[in-house]
């Protein structure tokens, strides 16, 4: 059990930045989520916490001790991987009894502290069985068994659900959530997948070019998008970003928008809050298409040549290259920046 | 018709490859009267006198003791200092490693004739001239850029992932290689090793020049200076051929099976 410090860590690859001062601290306990585009060298922030990066520049800290320079083996740091990373010659048992053995772990002990953490991740029946003859969730499975079988003082998880289908991913994914709450092991989770990072995480980073941009719990993260790029990214589907300028008749936003210069301000809704009617109030659009999603439809229009999806509102009959009307509530709007993209608090 | 182009081309090449070591095997056994002459093609009798003749009138035993114990030192030697290398270059990612592997095909690219004078001159002053040692040294040292660049492939093979979760569950570096990634490129060591080994027994330029006696001499050199002065004695160096020839096959067919799955290496999957 530990905390994570970041003291303004610095990382680059040649031309790629993958942190640029970063700071930040992670409670003990936390289940905290690195949230950022593919490629943008989260692995990498990971791989600096277990020791095989090192970094250009700053502290890392794991229970309040500077750990630059200490070993990955000295690190009691535990991962998981998207590649599941199992030990293909050796079989499931020995898999899970790898880092118990290194470090002295022998005979009825380590066979009993095997076969308990087997019995808890539903792998019984497969200590026998080499990572080759496995399914893809059984091996994610005595991955997260292996990672926690020595109960490490940190847990870090690089995209273990990429590789999974999608029904599995599910599966996985509230196992990882069980196995957190009931152990309670820090945890520093890497994903692009911004639903992964909603349904897991205290709190998540959202990163970009190795700042963060964005640092809190989901919920604010998707009630309070510090930018646009936040707001586009962290919500499915996402945000409708449209220049302020559109809403000229709109007395609600207008009286929001009071004092600014409309040309300055971006206005985002999530296509949730938009609603595509026949008729009524609202922005006057063109149906480009319509996106049915079981218990919601999603209707694509244009507006003064802006892409937009909204929600089909129940009583509502579109048909694609017709007339519709989108309205929202002006409270629901996130008011933008135009310029630095940051968000307008009011 | 697919099938059969298939068979047709395998049995020329098999009959390409195979004809010098059958006509090897049919000399060696062929009485000493049918030896310059053709026909016959097949032996009117087979006689065993050539193999007797190799190992009563020369210590051939020795030479082959010689051979094995050369080429064994050698083949672990290369594959012990050659796998660390690999490891190395392959997942510790020390800086100039690029350089260092052009290096090391560079090296491999160096014709022996070129090497063969330096070498006798230092073999002399280290007094290693004719000795197993000395023969051991200079071949591990030519086997080495070859078995580096050969395993630093297969290393490169098992995934990074696997490197890092070894050393996070408790490994050093070198815990780390032995137990997960030595293990996973072993096919890999076995193909390196035989390739080696077969290089050590064959080669023939360093074995005349730096050894002097039966001390140190090896199988093709003995064969080399089998020839008398007023004769050759096609019979015997047929049947030292053979004899010489017999513990390659033997051991590839011994790891006929790993030496594959060490050239498919690269699909090890995590």
């Amino acid at each position: 059990m530990a905390s994570i410090a970041f003291e303004r860590v610095s990382k680059r690859f040649g031309p790629a930045v993958v942190a640029a001062g970063l700071s930040l601290e992670i409670a003990d306990g936390e289940f905290f989520v690195f949230l950022g585009p593919s490629g943008c060298g989260k692995s990498t922030l990971l791989h600096m916490l277990a020791g095989i990066e090192t970094p250009d520049e700053g502290t890392l800290r794991i229970g309040g001790a500077d750990v630059v320079g200490v070993p990955p083996q000295r690190r009691d740091i535990a991962m998981v991987f998207q590649s599941y990373a199992l030990y293909p010659h050796l079989d499931v048992f020995e898999n899970l009894a790898f880092p118990l053995r290194n470090r002295g772990l022998g005979g009825s002990a380590l066979r009993a502290e095997v076969t308990r953490m087997a019995a808890t991740l539903g792998l019984d029946g497969l200590l026998v069985k080499k990572p080759g003859e496995l399914s893809g969730g059984q091996r994610q499975r005595v991955a997260l068994g292996r990672a926690l079988i020595r109960r490490p003082v940190a847990f870090l998880m690089d995209e273990p659900l990429s590789n999974l289908d999608a029904a599995l991913r599910l599966e996985i994914r509230e196992e990882i959530k069980r196995v957190h709450q009931s152990h309670r092991i820090t945890t520093v989770y890497v994903t692009h997948d911004q639903e992964e990072a909603m349904a897991l995480a205290d709190r998540i980073a959202v990163l970009r070019e190795g700042r963060i941009v964005q640092c809190d719990a989901p919920e604010a993260i998707h009630a309070r998008p510090a930018d646009t790029f936040v707001a586009r990214f962290v919500g499915t589907p996402p945000m409708n970003l449209v220049p302020a300028a559109l809403f000229a008749r709109d007395a609600a936003l207008l009286a929001r928008l009071e004092g600014r210069d409309r040309g300055s301000v971006t206005v985002g809704v999530r296509p949730h809050d938009l609603e595509a009617r026949t008729q009524g109030n609202g922005l006057e659009a063109r149906v480009v298409l319509l996106e049915p999603a079981g218990s919601i439809t999603w209707v694509v229009a244009e507006v003064g040549g802006v892409r937009l999806k909204a929600r089909l509102a129940a009583d509502a009959r579109l048909t694609p290259g017709g007339a519709a009307r989108l309205a929202f509530r002006a409270e629901a709007a996130h008011l933008f920046d135009a310029t630095s993209r940051r968000r307008i608090e009011r | 018709m697919k099938r059969l182009g298939a068979w047709v081309g395998l049995a020329a090449v098999c009959a390409w490859s195979l004809a010098p070591f059958a006509w090897q095997l049919l000399t060696s056994v062929k009485p000493a009267a049918e030896l310059e002459a053709l026909p016959p093609l097949l032996p009117s009798a087979i006689t065993l006198a050539h193999y007797e003749a190799i190992f009563a009138g020369h210590p051939f035993a020795r030479l082959l003791a010689n051979s094995f114990a050369v080429s064994a030192l050698a083949t672990l030697l290369a594959l012990g200092f050659g796998s660390l290398a690999a490891f190395a270059l392959a997942k510790l990612r020390p800086p100039g490693r690029a350089v260092t592997l052009a290096a090391v095909v560079a090296l491999s690219m160096l014709p022996p004739v070129a090497t063969v004078s330096p070498l006798f001159l230092l073999a002399g002053a280290a007094g290693l001239r004719d000795t197993l040692a000395g023969l051991v040294l200079v071949y591990s040292g030519f086997a080495l850029p070859l078995a580096v660049w050969l395993m630093a492939q297969f290393f490169r093979g098992v995934p990074d992932e696997l490197y890092i979760a070894a050393r996070l569950d408790g490994c050093s570096a070198a815990g780390a290689f032995a137990k997960v990634m030595l293990p996973l490129a072993a096919p890999g060591l076995t193909a390196t090793g035989l390739l080696v080994f077969v290089f050590c027994w064959n080669e023939f330029l360093y074995a005349l020049t730096l050894t002097s006696s039966v001390a140190a001499r090896t199988v093709p050199v003995g064969i080399a200076l089998f020839p008398g002065i007023h004769e050759v004695p096609w019979g015997e160096i047929a049947a030292g051929s053979v004899v010489a020839t017999a513990p390659l096959v033997l051991l590839a067919i011994a790891f006929q099976r790993r030496v594959l799955a060490g050239l498919t290496a690269g699909a090890v999957k995590g």
